[in-house]
């Protein structure tokens, strides 16, 4: 079941069209990304989502219900540009955040214990905001997002801030967050970068969405039957295959790429590859979400 | 309404907090007595060097040297050029040129010097010389020096409101002591403390919206709240700390003021009885029962009581739209192109209050005192010198319809603004934030 149902949702500002027809299932205890070059409307999609502003038409349900004000309180918000008071301490910035989800005192302190621990840091809770260091106050900011324990998280450009160590850290919470049951949409423009992370996933492009669907079945879609060879002798050019290109990897070690011709499977290509050379590796060309993203962009949404 | 509240605690408890606001509390009303208290020690250490005049007399009005001041006025025998060349040179201050002179129809004295000479100092040579002509007069009419002394006479004139006194035997007329020069003070110091709080608080509000936004903690709060929630939480919490201010500063000066009322047994209650015992009170407590006779004169507790309306009702009129500022501009310089015009009403209340003051039943000053953007200031300086019921009902009810107004006018602009970064702002791009139905 979908826990958020996007509509039919579109949107105008002053001088251009942000969001033209969009519609998306996102479903319960999954991560879902959404993919797109800067300016494509993902963040207005996310803003709608969080009721900072209003659609032009159509609507967002949240578990089978539309959506309403108090509903927030259901949902983590993190956004692109995201900051903190500066002259506020840690633990009273996290109350601040926690009260107006919803929260009273002793929960917010719990919670924002527990969620020191999760991120390895010390209490923090007495520390200046301006004394943090960089990855220490996108911590902060994570943790004032999940404080209240929401169902729905949501991270625009999650990990464009953060420091590679501070982003596994964050990762692997949102997996765990997911095993507890938790959905997670994350929107980026850094689309190779998703791959491992997002079950589901939803392409726009100028303001329009021209992708969306499982993980896995759009990349067994999109791959086009290349092989990647790593060999010792040159290729020899077979009816079975043809050579798209070869690069030299180091002395009398060439990596090449072959597509297969006609109903020939990637055994006939081995027996036929292992026949003129030796094969140190051998493996199909599955397309990153860039690649997909190009060829889609390409095709101009022709086949929608 | 919870939320807004939670937003108004935040912005409150952290200006309150402040050392720098503990501070300006305690110490400013501290600071003004201090600072008459230095501009004195100044003034009477203040050692001038004597200026040199020199005078050319055509008319045999100046016998001998004459000083005044630090000025020191010498008969000299040189001619006009030699004289501005000695000024020029920092010789002499300046010269004064007496050409002859008929005392009933006299023509202009002349006086060069290198800066303009202050205005005190173009009348005390006139003065002077006035003083010399009449004294020509006197001997050319063969008047008696000592019967002229007598036909001067000094009268000072004391003013009386007269009010009704509502007592537990009915009501019945009474009359009481008042004071133009008083209700002068008082009506400036009032229009100019809110003049102050406007500006200063105003710019309060449009900083705090600006920081917020340019440290980006502004879209982490508004996915937990609604803008136009945010804005109100923040101007509240601001016009409260204001509030404090101005509340600690009233008691400040109430416990000062009677504390020295203690000192000086003065009972301030019941001044009215204060002059049956003059004879009996030194000089000094004489002069601090007259002051806090003229005071009984006035109602300090509805004046106190208007002040603290048309001060909560400026702050929200100017607060909203520095607020609607501070969330469209991106930096400090961008919002000064519109703090400009919203501060032109609020400095011109500030040159209006002249005219205010020197005639407060005026046709201009009843309409400054009812317009929503000056009523602020202008009616606080009408208050001493009594304003009919209706006027102050009226003036109110449009300052609240004005607030009103600007509170969701400064929304509108307030719920676009703040996610709004990197575009040119122009007064067309904010009209059309506004006019847009939904955002």
């Amino acid at each position: 079941m979908s826990v958020l149902s996007v509509k039919n949702i579109s949107k105008s500002y002053v001088d251009h069209k942000a969001l033209d027809n969009i519609s998306l299932e996102i479903k319960k205890s999954s991560i879902f990304g959404l993919l797109g070059p800067n300016g494509a409307g993902k963040t207005s999609l996310i803003r709608i989502i969080n009721q900072i502003i209003n659609q032009d038409n159509g609507e967002i349900y949240l578990n089978g219900r539309p959506i309403n004000y108090d509903d927030v309180r259901k949902i983590g918000y993190m956004p692109e540009e995201r900051g903190l008071y500066k002259k506020m301490k840690v633990g009273d910035f996290l109350l601040f955040m926690g009260k107006l989800k919803g929260l009273n005192r002793n929960q917010c302190i719990d919670s924002a214990k527990s969620w020191f621990q999760n991120l390895e840091v010390s209490n923090w809770w007495n520390k200046n905001i301006e004394d943090l260091s960089k990855g220490m106050s996108q911590k902060v900011q994570f943790i004032s997002t999940v404080l209240h324990n929401p169902e729905l998280i949501i991270l625009d450009e999650p990990f464009s801030g953060f420091d590679p160590i501070n982003a596994n850290l964050v990762k692997s919470n949102l997996m765990r967050l997911k095993e507890e049951g938790k959905t997670i949409i994350f929107s980026t423009h850094r689309m190779e970068s998703v791959d491992e992370l997002c079950d589901q996933l939803a392409m726009i492009n100028n303001s329009r969405k021209i992708l969306d669907g499982d993980t896995e079945q759009i990349k067994m879609k999109y791959k086009s039957d290349n092989y990647l060879i790593v060999h010792d002798k040159k290729l020899k050019n077979d009816p079975t295959y043809s050579i798209i290109k070869t690069e030299k990897v180091s002395d009398g070690i060439y990596e090449s790429e072959v597509s297969l011709i006609g109903e020939k499977s990637y055994k006939d290509l081995f027996k036929v590859v292992s026949g003129y050379t030796q094969i140190i590796s051998f493996k199909e060309k599955i397309p990153n979400m860039n690649d997909i993203f190009i060829m889609k962009v390409k095709q101009g949404g022709k086949d929608e | 309404m919870n939320k807004v509240w939670i937003i108004f605690e935040r912005e409150y408890l952290q200006r309150v907090q402040k050392k720098s606001f503990i501070l300006s509390t305690l110490l400013t009303p501290l600071i003004f007595p201090l600072f008459i208290f230095i501009a004195v020690l100044l003034i009477e250490s203040d050692e001038q060097e004597i200026r040199r005049i020199a005078v050319l007399d055509n008319s045999g009005l100046i016998e001998d040297t004459i000083s005044f001041g630090y000025n020191n006025m010498y008969l000299s025998n040189s001619d006009i050029n030699s004289l501005q060349e000695e000024i020029l040179n920092g010789d002499i201050y300046g010269a004064l040129v007496i050409p002859k002179i008929d005392i009933y129809n006299p023509d202009p004295i002349n006086f060069y010097s290198k800066n303009v000479p202050s205005s005190d100092f173009v009348g005390d040579i006139e003065n002077i010389i006035e003083n010399k002509i009449k004294d020509r007069k006197i001997k050319e009419l063969n008047i008696e020096k000592s019967s002229l002394e007598k036909l001067e006479t000094r009268v000072n004139m004391d003013t009386y409101n007269v009010e009704e006194n509502t007592s537990s035997d009915g009501s019945e007329m009474g009359v009481s002591k008042s004071s133009s020069g008083l209700a002068f003070g008082l009506g400036y110091f009032n229009g100019f403390l809110i003049y102050m709080f406007v500006f200063i608080y105003g710019s309060f509000i449009l900083q705090s919206v600006l920081d917020e936004k340019t440290s980006k903690v502004v879209e982490v709060i508004v996915s937990s709240v609604k803008p136009t929630q945010l804005m109100m939480g923040k101007v509240l919490g601001v016009g409260a700390v204001a509030f404090t201010q101005i509340s600690i500063w009233i008691i400040l000066v109430f416990s000062i003021s009677s504390l020295t009322s203690l000192y000086f047994g003065i009972d301030t209650m019941n001044s009215t009885q204060v002059p049956g015992n003059q004879e009996e009170i030194d000089q000094s407590k004489e002069m601090v029962a007259g002051i806090y006779e003229l005071f009984s004169s006035i109602d300090v507790y509805k004046i106190i009581f208007i002040f603290l309306i048309y001060f909560t009702g400026g702050f929200f009129l100017y607060g909203a739209f520095f607020a609607a500022i501070g969330s469209a501009v991106d930096n400090l310089q961008d919002a000064s192109q519109f703090t400009l015009p919203i501060s032109l009403p609020i400095i011109a209340s500030l040159m209006f209050m002249s005219v205010i003051l020197e005639n407060p039943e005026s046709n201009a000053s009843i309409f400054l005192s009812m317009f929503p953007f000056t009523s602020p200031i202008l009616m606080m300086a009408r208050l001493p010198f009594g304003v009919p019921d209706w006027q102050l009902l009226l003036s109110i009810i449009f300052l609240l319809v004005f607030v009103l107004f600007a509170l969701w006018f400064a929304g509108r602009i307030y719920r676009v603004g703040i996610l709004t970064s990197g575009s040119k702002i122009t007064y067309k791009l904010l009209w059309k934030w506004f006019v847009m139905k939904n955002y």
